[in-house]
């Protein structure tokens, strides 16, 4: 004998399934269940964070070479975020939000730098908050990503290696230049190039949209590491000037919106050496200088 | 160029400071990689923390296509310290890039290519990172199929493994394996291919999962956050080593039926030479079809073996003699112990014209199959689908 259920169809289930979701980094249609785009390989959290919050969020990028500190910097920028009831504070937007932070910190508490970034974009973490400044009355919604150096840096190379940097860099209303002042001050060349390739592209971006007039988007160079040069925390762009001239030329002559920072996350670094592993940098003490200053002056640029 | 020898390109991706950029980047490669084939491997290179296992003596092998037919065959472990004192070790691989025509003097097959080059060069990072590379000549050897590998597994469970694995690599779009495999498994799969079906297949072994490398056959280990991640994936089917669920024979695919088939053969050549005879132009949708007419094929040319000399080894089962009851309830107990070969020899023993006796083997056996299922229920023992086969062998009707 058969019983008689009644089973609901619940069938809304279905549709609301059925309705693609877009990636908020490249636009790309993926499956409303889906973890990461499919082509860009963003985290979808993002995209339904943005559904629900009404305001469409900004997007800010920190840039840099490989190992430039972009991890340190933006990791310890939110944990003073966080916690300061000061000029500028910032909330987390889902759990996911968190992760860099936490990584940060709890690696510094442990007398350690965080592990590098994996090149690979599924691997990055993507940071959604929103910022409130006290002069403003509509808090900001802002994304920010920690990617890896070498992974900029390719992108740079051959665009479109890496679709979530192209798409990022593309969208993004404000940009955080980290330049190591540690490698400038030993005489490489390298920070000073890299750079000029980032402002060029970037510049070259937005030239498409002003037709060839100068960028408006507003662009923080910080020398990262300058513990290691106390001139530079006295007069960044004196030293930009000086240590960096071609960057600080090409910043002049393509944006109209820039700013020269100087920030610090470890006061002291010292070497551990470990077996079978070589010299590893250890923070011997913690004195953030300079992080949230470049920051603020974005968030009241954008 | 020495006679018989092939051009193949090299390169090495490591994390270094350079003259070019510091971090992860091609740090050397031979005159044959084109501007082109650089940036792929560059994009393609695993990074920092790409290896799953912190040991500086596993392995990780890997077989991707590049562009314009060429491919990459990988081998990638971990080297001396992260340059920038960042903690953890560089991660090192050495990439082998072949052209369609160099490829197929291998016989489309990443382990004899690899084989090769470990053959002629120590492939473990050394103390200094070289900064160019030669062209290296290598010298394909042997046939298109090795009738060896396929002696290689010969305990039951291997060979339910493989049958099992066959089934899904070719079934599925993306296979994630876990548990404790060994690159073994993967080399004995790409023998018992045709050759122009082996470059659809590329795989990974013991490298995270990441969406932007795009593997078929992607070797997990034993990592259970990365099997999670990957399994959240779409599309993904997942084969666990350590306890593979057994396929039935009516929905499993005939290449895997056939490989069971090939597997049983105490003499392998006859397989391996059916296998290497196929054309060039074999097509994966052309896989079930052959994989019948090939089954079918063993079997006749065993069925004929059969008679022309009964007293070989292992001779099929004979229902005439007096000794076959005995014979036939042993097949079924082993068959119920996972033996692939006891159950391919029960499966032809009932090829028999049906009358009064083989009625009554039949009965005798779905007798002793349900007192040893019986028995097994007891002490826990649960292979249902494997019980669900043998049955329906014997009642001679579908599972």
């Amino acid at each position: 004998m058969t019983k008689r259920v009644l089973v609901p169809m619940e069938s809304y289930r279905l549709a609301e399934a059925a309705v693609p979701l877009s990636c908020y980094i490249c636009g790309v249609d993926n499956s409303y269940s889906t973890e990461l785009c499919r082509h860009c390989a963003a985290p979808l959290a993002l995209s339904h964070q943005a559904r629900t919050q009404g305001v469409r969020p900004q997007m800010l990028a920190v840039l840099g070479t490989a190992a430039a500190g972009k991890t340190v910097y933006l990791g310890m920028l939110l944990d003073m975020l966080t916690r300061q009831n000061g000029r500028v504070q910032v909330l987390a937007r889902g759990a996911f939000s968190i992760t860099l932070q936490q990584r940060t910190m709890m690696a510094l508490a442990q007398c350690q730098f965080p592990e590098k970034t994996p090149n690979e974009p599924d691997r990055w973490n993507w940071v959604h908050c929103q910022a409130k400044i006290n002069n403003k009355k509509q808090p900001m919604e802002l994304i920010m990503p920690d990617m890896a150096g070498e992974a900029i840096l390719e992108e740079i190379d051959h665009p479109n290696a890496y679709p979530a940097i192209h798409s990022f860099l593309d969208k993004c209303s404000a940009v955080i230049l980290l330049a190591d002042t540690d490698r400038i001050e030993r005489g490489g060349a390298e920070q000073n190039y890299f750079l000029m390739k980032l402002i060029t592209y970037l510049s070259e971006q937005d030239g498409r949209r002003n037709k060839g007039k100068k960028s408006t988007r507003p662009v923080a160079i910080v020398f990262s590491k300058a513990d290691r040069c106390e001139p530079c925390f006295d007069n960044p762009e004196l030293y930009a000037k000086e240590k960096t001239p071609n960057l600080w030329q090409q910043v002049q002559q393509r944006f109209v919106n820039y700013g020269f920072f100087a920030s610090g996350v470890a006061g002291s670094v010292g070497f551990r050496e470990e077996r079978g592993e070589g010299p590893m940098a250890v923070p011997l003490r913690i004195e953030p200088r300079g992080i949230v200053e470049p920051f603020e002056w974005l968030v009241r640029k954008v | 160029m020495p006679a018989g020898t092939v051009p193949v390109e090299q390169a090495i991706f490591t994390s270094a400071q350079t003259m070019n950029k510091d971090g992860y980047q091609l740090v050397a490669w031979s005159p044959g990689i084109s501007a082109e084939d650089a940036r792929v491997l560059a994009v393609w290179g695993p990074a920092h923390d790409s290896m799953i296992a912190d040991d500086p003596s596993d392995v990780s092998l890997n077989f991707h296509p590049l562009r314009d037919g060429k491919v990459c065959i990988s081998r990638t472990m971990l080297g001396s310290a992260e340059y920038s004192g960042r903690g953890g070790r560089q991660v090192y691989t050495h990439c082998f890039v072949l052209n369609k025509a160099s490829f197929a003097r291998f016989h489309n097959d990443p382990f004899r290519v690899l084989s090769a080059a470990l053959a002629i060069h120590d492939l473990r990072p050394g103390p200094e990172l070289p900064t160019d590379l030669p062209t290296m000549m290598m010298l394909p050897s042997g046939p298109p199929v090795e009738p060896g590998l396929i002696r290689f597994f010969d305990s039951p469970t291997q060979q339910q493994t493989m049958v099992t694995w066959f089934h899904l690599a070719l079934t599925s779009k993306k296979l994630l394996f876990t548990g404790n495999y060994n690159d073994r498994y993967l080399s004995v799969f790409f023998n018992l291919l045709p050759v122009s079906i082996r470059p659809l297949f590329p795989f990974s072994t013991r490298l995270r999962y990441s969406p932007r490398r795009e593997f078929r056959l992607i070797g997990l280990a034993n990592d259970t956050e990365e099997q999670k991640k990957a399994a959240r994936q779409e599309g993904c089917t997942v084969f666990a080593f350590d306890s593979p669920a057994r396929t039935p024979e009516l929905s499993r695919h005939p290449w895997a039926t056939w490989v069971q088939v090939a597997l049983c053969q105490r003499e392998p050549d006859i397989a391996a030479k059916l296998i290497g005879e196929l054309p060039l132009s074999t097509r994966l949708e052309d896989l079930p079809s052959i994989g019948n007419r090939l089954r079918v094929t063993l079997s006749g040319q065993r069925r004929k073996e059969a008679d022309a000399s009964p007293a070989v080894s292992l001779p099929p089962v004979a229902l005439e003699r007096d000794t076959d009851r005995e014979e036939l309830l042993r097949l079924v107990e082993r068959s119920l112990d996972g033996d692939v070969s006891a159950l391919e020899r029960l499966s032809s023993a009932w090829g028999c014209p049906e009358d009064s006796r083989m009625e009554s083997l039949r009965e005798d056996c779905a007798k002793h199959f349900v007192s040893l299922s019986r028995k097994r229920q007891g002490t826990g023992d649960s292979r249902s689908s494997m019980a669900l086969e043998i049955l329906s062998l014997i009642l001679r009707t579908s599972p």
